[in-house]
């Protein structure tokens, strides 16, 4: 797969594609550890596994995400895959974070959301 | 249980996981896994939760499969190579389960409801009777009874002189010991105290491997008379009566108020049958003077074998015994025999009943899940004889259509497996809240789900499936296609007719004789609850106070308080009557004791005359509702300064005082004990279980045989639970640091002893309802399946002058035989069963006639359910249509 992709042809990005890249900027994390934070942040229970995962190969193979290695676990002591940004994936997520906020932008000039204090 | 979910949870989802592709898993099925555990854990063990966790992780896991591997057919084309492998089969099986959706959901959801059913009654099955024995080398443990086959009795008590022939001249026992209950009265360590006891022959140790803690066990020295008053404590015993003192050995205690020698502590994992027993006292064989008696049968025997023995070997060793006493003893032996049975048997054996009873009845639903998958696999079968014929023609090889027709056999019984595996997970979880506790021995909550026996369910429904989806497959693939694609496939409902016929005739048997079993459960369980208790149990609440003895040593403070307490408890408004007693009815504990009646001489060797015995406050027996039939009541003069005074039931007078009025009679416990005079007679009251018979008991007055523990009956005209609470302030009041345990209704504590019972019911019931739902589903669908088979027949006729209604009754009448010969044969074999089984039944015969007849209705009533739908579809055909198509 070409790292020296356009980050633009994959937008928009699926929420959940969107949701991993967030959560992998601020570090390095195992898939599980992946689903908790992300459930925790949005409130949303119901990622499934088998779904996430796929979701995870797909990234894998577009180039957004990269293994970052093998590596214990500081959560339960077991031996896990780490994942990482990569420069693609970063881009893709600031691309996408730009584009919904001129979404929100739009909806505050149509008056669909209550202009900024 | 661990608290954590199921191991055998983790390995259905593995099979689950196994649908998506082999690298998807490879990379990332352990962090699936992982979260799939965690889901389980937070739903916990609610069911609806759990199984809603199973459908999302079925649902995930098939839609994400599905979604990859048709993107792979797109990115890769890879499918070209593997044509004919079985997983081509399976994958179109998955594709066929999604195009016949409803029918596909009703034999996962039947499978689902035969394996998980079966599952978890087999493991609950497996975990009872094959649960080790807590000893040594258990499979060498053997109980050897006495059988007397004429008599219907094969495990008979044996008589002390037979088990020392026994002991002395078999060749098969490393160690062979002689086991019976008792009771003492500890007795000069404050006051006397019960104890539940047994006495046991030397070497019975060396049977079960149990070594001391301290000291040594019995010795063949310590059955002689004059050296046998040694005794052992178990580790409770010594811990709570003697603060675990470390030089117990070889000091003296009263028992029965005798010096006894302590020689020994048992650990403190150990336990016998009775976990209560609290000292084993050595087995007085042998009395000087007197041969030991051998008309008289008493005795438990418990045997170890010697290392290389086996059970057949021992049979025919004792076999051998049994008939030289015959021909030695005539008199008391002729028609008696040692019969070896391992003692985990032994043990289960009350048990074992109603398990298989349950066992066969589950059975019974796996096996209609069975036949409605097979059932539907044919009717679809056949309908798409078309399709194969059109197949082959188009050059498919018969192989091809084979493995096509058995991936959907697979598929099927794939996810009904993983659905089996949610609903056996469920039902295990479910079972402790139905289930008594403890059966034989073994913590119900302990038992998980059964991982060898999900696969042999699983094995079983692969089976049927394979064989019902090859008929079709392989008559599907039969290259006749001139015929078949002539008519129009038509023919096919011809072919299998008989083998429709036949299952439902099967369906139908199976149904009724699991129904039968389920009614004559509920029968039983209903006669159960309308014997007479001999006491009111309404508007009742107990509560039991247990004086700690350290601080209430004296009898005279435990009169005391007691007598306060009562007072107190009786003034609650909207109390009427209050009463103690050391032992309620229905609760399982007791305490027994040795009796001499006063002008019946004991007969030498006769096991000794008991009593139970209840010490009861002066109101109990009123505020309880129990009769009295003859003389008095207790009075406040029946103190400890008055005459030694006891009230016995029915049973008691009947036995020892035959016709003559027990009032007035007098009896003792032990020779250096005072004589007690009957005074009056109570009415039997169910003590030991609504299904067991009363014995003989006496109750004596509290002020006379004080105890420290005592459980309240408090009776009013209210609702008896509103009580708990001021008598928890009553109690807090006469005394801050006393518990008060076990609070509950009579009704309750009444309905608590039939939960054995209740839970069999129950269970039964709901395998019967399940059964009869399976094969209502299952009957509709091939009557469905052959209306629409045989649409242009009915066509054909209804163009030949047959009128609607013709039709119908003709359907309704083909079902109602083929319904009639199923329940023949059902019921047949269920009167068979239940004969057989009848040990599980209470006061109902394996041939109940209310039984029986509502059996057939409800089953005819099914049927003609089951039929009216297709039924009036085959009246709406319209001739026209039915002969144009095609």
């Amino acid at each position: 797969m070409p790292p020296s992709r356009d980050a633009r042809a994959l937008l928009p990005l699926k929420p959940l594609v969107f949701q991993v890249l967030l959560t992998l900027t601020e570090a390095e994390r195992h898939g599980w550890s992946l689903v908790r934070e992300i459930q925790d942040r949005t409130g949303d229970r119901r990622i499934l596994p088998a779904n996430f995962y796929r979701t995870l190969r797909g990234m894998l193979a577009d180039g957004l995400i990269e293994e970052a290695g093998h590596r214990t676990s500081p959560d339960d002591d077991e031996r896990r895959r780490y994942f990482a940004a990569t420069p693609l994936g970063r881009e893709a997520a600031r691309l996408e974070a730009r584009r919904m906020q001129d979404l929100v932008a739009d909806a505050r000039t149509r008056r669909l959301l209550g202009a900024r204090r | 249980m661990a608290p954590g979910p199921s191991r055998a949870g983790s390995a259905a989802y593995r099979l689950l996981l196994r649908l998506l592709p082999a690298d998807v898993r490879r990379d990332f099925g352990d962090d699936m896994a992982q979260m799939f555990r965690d889901r389980r854990r937070e739903a916990g063990r609610r069911p609806v939760r759990l199984l809603s966790v199973w459908l999302t992780a079925i649902g995930d896991v098939v839609a994400t499969a599905a979604a990859a591997r048709r993107g792979r057919r797109r990115d890769v084309s890879a499918s070209r190579g593997s044509a004919l492998t079985l997983v081509t089969g399976l994958r179109q099986g998955f594709r066929l389960v999604g195009r016949y959706r409803s029918s596909s959901l009703t034999a996962i959801a039947t499978l689902a409801l035969g394996i998980g059913a079966n599952t978890a009654i087999f493991s609950l099955v497996d975990g009872v009777i094959l649960h080790t024995l807590p000893y040594r080398d258990p499979a060498r443990l053997m109980e050897v009874f006495e059988k007397r086959p004429k008599e219907g009795n094969m495990t008979g008590v044996v008589s002390p002189a037979d088990f020392l022939d026994w002991r002395a001249r078999s060749q098969s026992w490393s160690a062979l010991a002689a086991y019976q209950e008792t009771e003492v009265a500890l007795t000069g360590a404050g006051d006397p105290v019960e104890l539940e006891a047994a006495d046991v022959s030397s070497g019975f140790f060396d049977v079960l491997g149990v070594e001391p803690v301290l000291g040594r066990t019995f010795r063949p020295g310590d059955e002689r008379p004059g050296d046998d008053k040694v005794a052992l404590l178990t580790h409770g015993c010594w811990e709570r009566r003697f603060g675990a003192d470390p030089t117990i050995v070889g000091r003296t205690i009263d028992l029965d108020g005798a010096p006894w020698t302590v020689i020994g502590v048992l650990p403190a994992d150990y336990h016998f049958i009775e976990s209560s027993q609290e000292v084993w006292l050595p087995l007085p064989l042998v009395t000087p003077g007197s041969a030991p008696p051998r008309a008289s049968h008493f005795l438990s025997v418990y045997g170890r074998l010697k290392p290389g023995v086996t059970v057949a070997q021992a049979r025919d060793d004792m076999d051998r015994l049994g008939r030289e006493l015959e021909q030695e003893h005539p008199n008391e032996n002729t028609g008696h025999s040692p019969n070896v049975i391992p003692m985990d048997e032994a043990l289960t054996q009350s048990v074992r009943t109603s398990l298989i009873v349950l066992l066969t009845a589950v059975g019974f639903v796996l096996l209609i899940a069975c036949v409605n998958v097979a059932s539907l696999l044919l009717a679809r079968g056949s309908t798409r004889t078309r399709e194969m014929a059109v197949r082959a023609s188009l050059g498919a090889t018969r192989g091809r259509l084979l493995i096509q027709g058995l991936g959907e056999s697979l598929a099927l019984a794939s996810l009904g497996g993983v659905a089996g595996v949610a609903v056996a997970s469920i039902t295990l979880h479910a079972l402790p809240s139905v289930l008594p506790d403890q059966i034989a021995l073994v913590d119900v909550a302990g038992i998980t789900l059964n991982t060898r026996l999900l696969v042999f369910a699983l094995g079983l429904t692969v089976a049927t499936g394979l064989v019902f989806g090859f008929l079709p497959a392989w008559h599907g693939s039969r290259p006749d296609l001139n015929s078949t694609l002539k008519i129009g496939g038509r023919s096919a409902a011809g072919v299998s007719t008989l083998a429709r016929r036949t299952l439902v005739i099967g369906e139908v048997t199976l149904a009724t004789a699991t129904l039968f079993g389920a009614g004559l459960a509920l029968r039983s369980f209903g006669a159960i609850l309308s014997q007479p208790l001999g006491f009111e149990s309404t508007g009742r609440l107990a509560a039991t106070v247990v004086l700690p003895v350290r601080r209430y040593a004296s009898a005279d403070l435990q009169r005391t308080f007691i007598a306060g307490l009562h007072d107190r408890l009786a003034a609650i408004p909207g109390v009427t009557a209050a009463g103690a007693t050391t032992i309620l009815p229905l609760t399982g504990s007791d305490s027994r004791r040795g009796v001499t009646i006063e002008g019946r001489a004991p007969i030498a060797g006769e096991p000794p005359v008991r009593m139970h015995l209840r010490s009861v406050t002066t109101e109990y027996l009123q505020a309880m509702g129990v009769p009295i039939l003859r003389g008095r009541e207790f009075g406040a003069a029946d103190d400890e300064r008055g005459q030694r005074v006891g009230i016995v039931n029915q049973t008691a007078a009947k036995r020892f005082w035959p016709g003559v009025d027990p009032v007035g009679r007098r009896f003792q416990f032990a020779p250096t004990e005072p004589w007690w005079t009957v005074v009056g007679v109570a009415g039997d009251v169910k003590e030991w279980g609504l299904n067991r018979d009363v014995n003989p008991l006496v109750y004596l007055p509290f002020a006379q045989r004080p105890a420290a523990a005592m459980t309240f009956v408090l009776a009013g005209p209210g609702d008896p639970r509103a009580l708990t609470g001021p008598v928890r302030a009553t109690v807090r009041q006469a005394d801050p640091d006393l518990p008060v345990t076990d609070v509950a209704t009579l009704d309750r504590v009444v309905d608590d002893s039939v939960r054995g019972q209740r839970a069999q019911a129950t269970l039964m019931a709901a395998f019967g309802a399940v059964a009869l739902a399976l094969s209502a589903i299952g009957i509709f669908g091939v009557l469905a399946h052959l209306v629409s088979a045989r649409t242009y027949e009915i066509g054909m006729r209804m163009t030949l002058g047959a009128r609607p209604a013709t039709i119908f009754r003709r359907l309704v009448a083909e079902t109602v035989t083929e319904t009639g010969i199923g329940l023949a044969i059902g019921l047949a074999a269920g009167v068979a069963l239940m004969r057989v089984e009848r040990t599980v039944l209470f006061n109902v015969a394996p041939w109940d006639a209310v039984t029986l007849a509502s059996v057939a209705g409800i089953l005819l009533a099914a049927a003609v359910g089951a039929v009216v739908i297709p039924g009036r579809r085959a009246m709406r055909i319209d001739p026209v249509r039915a002969l144009r198509a095609d």
